[in-house]
This record gives structure tokens, sequence and C-alpha cells, in this order.
């Protein structure tokens, strides 16, 4: 049997829960972003979104499901010391306890962005065409179609010359974006799921301030 | 919606000494623990719910609280409730961790080694470990002859650092000393 490779000691340097506007997803229930600040031996100080984040639909999480997803990844890293926070050991309960006053405090996207000099963005990428014509997975959405969607926000999104990709990065501190942003990626994970041609990608990025150019900021702090 | 209740806990130790030692341990003790757990929306002919004696959770001290980790995700979400009340993840950690102190010797009608993977192709049936010297599958009975320490080296082998993966009922099941009272 082989030895499986050597797991990479991540230590967790901060944690910051973002919190969505009400009525961001049809759940009526808060939702949050989840982010910690992690460093490895390979890397410096870098951004992790925590939740399903590979093209699954956005990471937007509830408190419970933020707390489930940390048992059954990261809290089980402190164990072994896998994953330590400033340097240090700790227990899963203690290191739960610190995400549970993370949640207890949560930022706004501006106010994110701000103590981080990072952007709460999501972004949106795939095929045009096959897109067009999904519908809406809920009767919440404000976009009966993706057609819809992308009459809004066509002019922010950079698309291929010959219209045959779009590529869209919402700053989340748009009071709408948070919610537009969701209800689009359920058009994406439902172009997936019916295996139109693609490839989709969904996921929450926090690029620096600079390192994105954002021409819909009309105000940016 | 239907949620899991664990009703009693038990917690075992094979003491590591007995062991022989393992690839990169130190003699470590070994647990097993034996949970009494049923669904909440099954019932029995006298109208009080099913439940039944699993081992949930087998291996080192590290690896049983990695497991636990992975159960105690389901408290948050009321998914997993001890003994009919919400439970947070931490509590339920703390819970085995004093079980875990306070183990009681393991003995053989107590618990016994008994590998059953839930698929025909998972590559621990064709593992030599699981083989007597004559090439038949082991047995109960052989594990507990021969010694443990091929056991607990396919159970370090499956266990998952990462995400406290581990089956541990298709490990291992509990003793004639746990049976389940009729429903």
């Amino acid at each position: 049997m082989t030895t499986p490779a050597a797991p990479i000691a991540t230590d967790e340097r901060d944690r910051s829960v973002i919190s969505l506007p009400p009525q961001t997803t049809l759940y009526s229930s808060d939702t949050f972003l989840a982010i910690a600040f992690d460093t490895t031996a390979n890397t410096t100080l870098q951004p992790t979104v925590l939740g399903p984040n590979n093209n699954e639909g956005l990471p937007y999480l509830q408190d419970w499901r933020l707390i489930g997803h940390l048992c059954n990844r990261r809290a089980i890293a402190t164990v072994d010391g896998t994953l330590s926070v400033a340097g240090k050991r700790i227990t899963p309960e203690r290191y739960l306890k610190l995400w549970r006053d993370a949640i207890a405090n949560p930022l706004t996207p501006d106010q994110f962005a701000r103590r981080y000099d990072r952007i709460p963005c999501a972004t949106l990428a795939g095929p045009l065409a096959p897109l067009r014509d999904v519908t809406r997975s809920y009767t919440t959405s404000p976009f009966t179609r993706f057609r819809d969607f992308e009459a809004r926000y066509r002019d922010q999104m950079q698309i291929a010359a010959d219209e045959s990709s779009f590529e869209l990065v919402l700053d989340l501190r748009q009071p709408d974006a948070p919610r537009h942003a969701y209800y689009a990626s359920q058009f994406l994970v439902t172009a997936q799921i019916r295996k139109l041609p693609g490839p989709y990608t969904t996921s929450i990025t926090v690029p620096r301030t600079g390192q994105i150019a954002l021409p819909y900021i009309r105000n940016a702090a | 919606m239907s949620y899991q209740i664990d009703y009693n806990y038990h917690a075992l130790r094979v003491d590591g000494t007995e062991l022989d030692q393992l690839p990169n341990d130190q003699h470590e003790d070994r647990f097993v623990v034996i949970i009494e757990t049923g669904p909440s929306n099954c019932y029995g002919h006298s109208n009080r719910r099913v439940r039944d004696w699993q081992v949930c959770m087998i291996g080192t001290h590290d690896q049983v609280i990695q497991q636990t980790i992975r159960f105690a995700a389901e408290c948050e979400g009321g998914m997993l409730k001890v003994r009919g009340r919400d439970c947070t993840p931490e509590s339920y950690i703390r819970r085995i961790r004093r079980i875990l102190a306070s183990a009681e010797p393991a003995t053989d009608t107590a618990w016994h080694p008994h590998i059953a993977p839930y698929t025909d192709d998972d590559p621990i049936h064709t593992d030599p470990r699981m083989l007597r010297p004559d090439g038949t599958l082991r047995q109960t009975a052989d594990w507990h002859r021969d010694g443990l320490r091929d056991f607990f080296a396919l159970v370090d082998d499956h266990h998952d650092p990462d995400t406290g993966g581990l089956i541990a009922w298709t490990f291992a099941k509990p003793g004639s000393r746990f049976q389940s009272s009729p429903c």
C-alpha cells in the first residue's frame, strides 16, 4: 500500500465572517461568507473562502452550515496539529468557539473591505448560448431566465469576441450584488446538472483592492 | 424531519502494550466506542423508538476524536441529538472525551473485530492482512487469537485524518454484553 503524502501544516492567523443582506437567498435565515487567513510552509498569508467553493454554487452559509463545514474539515485538522491557530495547537472545541465569536460579530462586505483591503467578489463564467434560456430554480429569483440576468449585467461582463462565453466579477459591496450573484449562480448550477456545454464557474474570491478592475463601482470606499 | 438519537455510550480500551509495536506508534492505546443509537421516527411494537448498539468510533485517542468531530457536525443542524436533546458539536466532543477518559478494559464479550466493507470492490478485500496463512479469510476468532496488531493496522490505514472518515461499524461489532432491549 502506498504511503499517503503528509498533510501540509496550516496556521490560521485570522478569520472573518461577512454577513450578507437579508433575503440574499431563498432561505429566511441569515447568510454569511466565511474567510480564513492562513499561512503554510509554502505560502504567505492567504485568504481561504470556506464552504463549497468549487463551481457548485456560491458558498453562502447559514451559521449552522458553517459550523458543520468546520467540523467536517478544519476542526478535524486541529486534533493532530495539522491546523494550528496563531502558531499554537488548539482543541477542536476552542477552535469552533473562535468561529462562533466571528459569526456573532460579522462584518458587512464594506467593513470587510476596509479592514482587510480586500473586496469580496462573486465570479461567474461560462458559455453564453446554452445558458440564455435556462429558467430559474426558485420563484424568489429576480431573474426568470439567465438572459434577464444578462440584460441587467451585460455592460459589466467580459464577453468573448465571438460571444461564446462570458465572465462577470460582481463586487458584493453593491447592495443587490449578493442576491443577484446567488440567483445567477443557480442558472450555472442548473446548466451543469443538465450537462449543458460548459465549463461553468461559480466562486467567491477576495482579491486585494486594486488587483481587480471593477468598472461598476461608482462610489468605492 | 427525522434525526438520530444517541441514548448510551461505552468506551473500551485496548492496551497498546498488548498490540506489539505498530509502525509509527509507541504502543498507543486503542479505543472502541460503542453507542446505543437510533432514528427518531422508527418505533417498535411497544411504541418505543428502535435503537441498537453500534461501534461508532475506533482507533487511537486522536483518531476517535477526529471521527467524533465528523459526527458532531450533525449536532449543529439538529440531525443528531443526545437523549433527544439538542447538543452542540463542542458538547458532543467533550462527552466522548469524558467516556474515553473512563474507558474500561476491552474484553471479548464487549466487542469483536468484524470487517464487513460496504462494497465488493473495497480494496480491503484483497489486503493480505485479511488472510490467514493458508489463504482463507480471517474470522473474528483469528483476530483475537493472533493479536490485534494487524486489525488495528488496517484501522489505521483506513482512517482518513483529513476528514475523520472511518465507518467504524464496518470494522467491529459490539459483543454479547451489548444487546438492545426489545422495542
